[in-house]
């Protein structure tokens, strides 16, 4: 067993002003291994990104505590912070607007390692970006290294985008997206690459993801989480999760899901929710929060008692009536 | 014209012989008996043809050509020069069907469509080709009328979904007026309350609340009350062919769920052509009676859903299927293989088979020789010297017919 890198405790943040407070994340507890898998599923707007951001450091938490390597994140030194930013690293759900259009790749992938002095001179700066290149499977790497982020596909923006969290070798990545906008030929090549680059490299990953089904695929060896307005309604090992789901949500979404098989797709049994509209977050629905979409919801408890996550060994379920 | 006002139910018209080439469709319930017992017979026959033969599929025989696109050529004017972005395409599109069009990003699936009603960007160029429609009146080759005539048809006989498109709401006028320029631009005489009545019948098939979204601005529906909205316009005049550029990319998986079944609904309720174009290809499992895979600017294999997933015969159809990640036991454990390599630049023109350095099964002769796209058994299309080396994805075992 490897060691707990990760350790979020009952985190909660909120964005907006005082009276306007609206709730993003509302206490989610959960740790991640060293060299461990974690995939999270939602719908949009559950706080999926927030999440990944408050994990990067790029968002801070209003309560509850995040601790990594044992030390809380945001009563790090100013030196001890920049140090944690460069063991975690985010690539974001959007490769365009994350990649710089005025600089090649080159520049891109180079300026981070003559910031933190992780290469002197150019002739270093040339072999590292060719390896990292090469890692993320860009080959001929002549082919890119001068190249512009407008010149390259989707799928190798993507690739460049992970390189670049890889210039600093973190050892934690969160991975917002990164293949929702890709082609299947090239989804499963970039989902393959960032596996074998954990196998490298012993990385931990926070991967994000709206498709349960390459959550599956992902997180073979890992676990999933599934988040509902800010909390996490389901965790466990994903053959678990997938094999034998627990929460009504996370099973109308495992039922919901098309399959690429004309046969399965079209006798899959399906969780029927209650036909209402997502909550908004300013306006979440007291008890569980799910209970105005859940068919099984019974009053009072549903409606009235705050529900936690609970149970025993790895499989988690947050719901009055599992 | 058929009488749209009529308010029974906007997407059904009276009669399906449209066709006046091949209008043998049956008539009396004895005859369609018949009929389908011979074409058991020979639809059998037709896949006792297909090495491995263990497939049972029952191809529709009694298929009414809409549409027909022949050897259609489209490039684009480019700085760099011509792009080929439909590289000499056939295909039919035939009534009261659902046909996908699945292929990687760039290999023409819009400018394919786009064709369909002439609506590609200005430095579009039609080559070659013709796009026959079968319409109320006769046939006409699409590529040959005026801008006047074009309009007529779009969204009366044939309607489109843009990919992306819910931006297409004017953001300052509301839903309804939607509805009543859309049908004004066609039927100029029909009362605001008579459309109104229509939209609202479409809407609460869509399981909205009409009232509600029809006094809405676009930026007060959710996006998959948006996606809803917009197909329910897209139905207002009765269309026979509705076209839909990825109808649920970008919508959360619970959303698209209630998209689909919505969509089959209609499609069980009513009489019209249906084309999807998805990259998604759990999407066109699900709602697909045909699909069509595209390469580089051209089909290379086209046939009932179940040839494709199960017994593809095009290599890149193969490679395709074979890296969707799924959910259901068994499958996706093994680690998923993608295809290798990158589409051609469509600026040049080939002399090979376009897959071919992609490809695991080419041969010498696909480096020098551009395969036509041929029929392997009935309705089942491919464009592939090699076919009957592509392994089969699933066995017959789990193949079963319907009836
Ligand atoms: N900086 C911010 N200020 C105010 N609200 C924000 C901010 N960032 C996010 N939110 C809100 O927080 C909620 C969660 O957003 P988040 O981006 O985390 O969702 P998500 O699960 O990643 O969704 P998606 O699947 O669409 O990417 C949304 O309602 C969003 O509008
Ligand atoms: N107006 C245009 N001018 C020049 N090239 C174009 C134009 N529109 C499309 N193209 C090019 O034509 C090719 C086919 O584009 P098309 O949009 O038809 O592809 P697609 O299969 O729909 O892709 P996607 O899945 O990404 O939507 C691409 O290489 C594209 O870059
Ligand atoms: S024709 Fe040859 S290269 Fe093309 S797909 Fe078939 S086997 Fe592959
Ligand atoms: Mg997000
Ligand atoms: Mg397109």
């Amino acid at each position: 067993m490897s060691r707990t890198l990760i350790e979020v405790k009952d985190i909660s943040k909120s964005f907006g002003e005082k009276n306007k407070k609206v709730p993003v994340l509302r206490g989610l507890t959960f740790n991640i291994k060293a060299d461990e898998i974690l995939c999270v599923v939602g719908e949009s707007g559950c706080g999926k990104t927030t999440l990944g951001k408050v994990l990067a450091g790029l968002e801070g938490y209003n309560g509850g505590s995040y601790l990594h390597e044992k030390k809380e994140v945001n009563k790090l030194s100013k030196k001890d912070f920049k140090l944690f930013r460069r063991r975690v690293q985010m690539i974001h759900q959007d490769p365009f607007a994350s990649l710089n259009p005025t600089q090649n790749v080159f520049t891109i992938l180079s300026a981070p390692l003559y910031r933190h002095k992780i290469v002197k001179g150019y002739q270093q700066a040339v072999d590292k970006v060719n390896s990292l290149l090469d890692l993320v499977g860009l080959t001929p790497v002549q082919d890119f290294i001068d190249k512009f982020p407008h010149q390259l596909s989707g799928g190798q923006r993507q690739r460049i985008s992970i390189a670049r969290s890889l210039t600093l070798e973190p050892a934690f990545l969160i991975v917002d997206e990164a293949v929702s906008m890709i082609d299947t030929s090239l989804r499963i090549s970039i989902l393959n690459n960032l596996l074998e680059i954990q196998n490298k490299l012993k990385v931990a990953y926070f991967f994000i993801t709206h498709d349960l089904a390459v959550a599956n695929y992902f997180a073979q060896k890992g676990r999933i989480a599934v988040m509902y307005l800010g909390k996490i309604v389901e965790i466990a090992p994903t053959e678990e999760i997938i094999g034998n789901p627990r929460h009504p949500y996370t099973r109308a979404l495992i039922g919901a899901i098309p399959e690429a098989d004309p046969e399965v797709t079209r006798q899959k049994e399906r969780f029927k929710l209650k036909d209402s509209e997502v909550p908004s977050l300013q306006n979440i629905p007291g008890g569980c929060a799910f209970h105005t979409r859940c068919p099984w919801a019974e009053k009072p408890i549903c409606y009235e008692k705050e529900v936690r996550l609970t149970g025993s060994g790895q499989h988690k379920t947050a719901c009055h009536l599992v | 014209m058929t009488d749209k006002n009529s308010n029974t139910n906007y997407y059904s018209r009276p009669g399906n012989n449209r066709d006046p080439i091949n209008n043998d469709r049956p008539d009396t319930a004895d005859e369609i008996k018949e009929q389908t017992e011979a074409q058991k017979v020979k639809s059998e026959s037709a896949v006792a043809d297909l090495d491995g033969g263990d497939l049972k599929i029952n191809p529709k025989t009694d298929r009414n050509k809409l549409m027909e696109v022949k050897n259609l050529h489209i490039a684009y004017n480019t700085d760099r020069g011509k792009l080929h972005a439909v590289n000499g395409v056939d295909f039919s599109i035939y009534n009261n069907e659902t046909t996908a069009v699945i292929g990687e990003s760039g290999c023409g699936k819009t400018t394919l469509c786009l064709a369909l009603l002439k609506l590609t960007e200005k430095n579009a160029r039609y080559l070659s080709g013709e796009i026959i429609y079968q319409g109320d009146e006769q046939e006409k080759n699409i590529l040959k009328l005026d801008e006047g005539e074009l309009r007529k048809l779009r969204w009366s006989d044939i309607s489109l979904v843009f990919q992306a498109s819910q931006s297409v709401f004017n953001p300052v006028i509301k839903i309804k007026e939607h509805f009543i320029d859309t049908v004004r631009a066609h039927q100029r005489g029909l009362s605001a309350k008579k459309i109104l009545k229509r939209a609202r019948n479409l809407l609460e098939q869509m399981q909205l609340d009409a009232d509600r979204v029809l006094s809405s601005y676009a930026h007060e529906l959710s996006g998959g009350m948006k996606q809803r909205t917009l197909i329910a316009l897209s139905f207002i005049l009765e269309p026979k062919i509705v076209i839909f550029d990825e109808p649920t990319t970008a919508l959360d998986v619970l959303t698209q769920r209630k998209i689909l079944d919505l969509l089959k609904t209609i499609k069980e309720k009513n009489d019209f052509s249906l084309i999807i174009i998805t990259h998604d290809l759990a999407i066109s499992a699900e709602l697909a009676d045909n699909v069509a895979t595209m390469y580089a600017g051209k089909i290379v294999e086209y046939g009932p859903v179940e040839s494709i997933y199960y017994q593809p015969r095009h290599p890149y159809s193969y490679g395709l299927i074979k890296a969707v990640p799924k959910i259901v036991a068994g499958e996706g454990e093994e680690g998923l293989t993608s295809i290798t390599g990158k589409p051609p630049d469509l600026i040049e023109i080939q002399e090979q088979c376009s897959f071919a350095p992609r490809c695991d099964f080419a041969s010498s002769k696909c480096y020098n020789t551009i395969p036509s796209l041929n029929n392997i058994a009935e309705g089942h299309q491919v464009a592939c010297f090699n076919y009957q080396e592509v392994p089969s994805i699933k066995d017959g075992s789990h193949v079963q017919n319907s009836d």
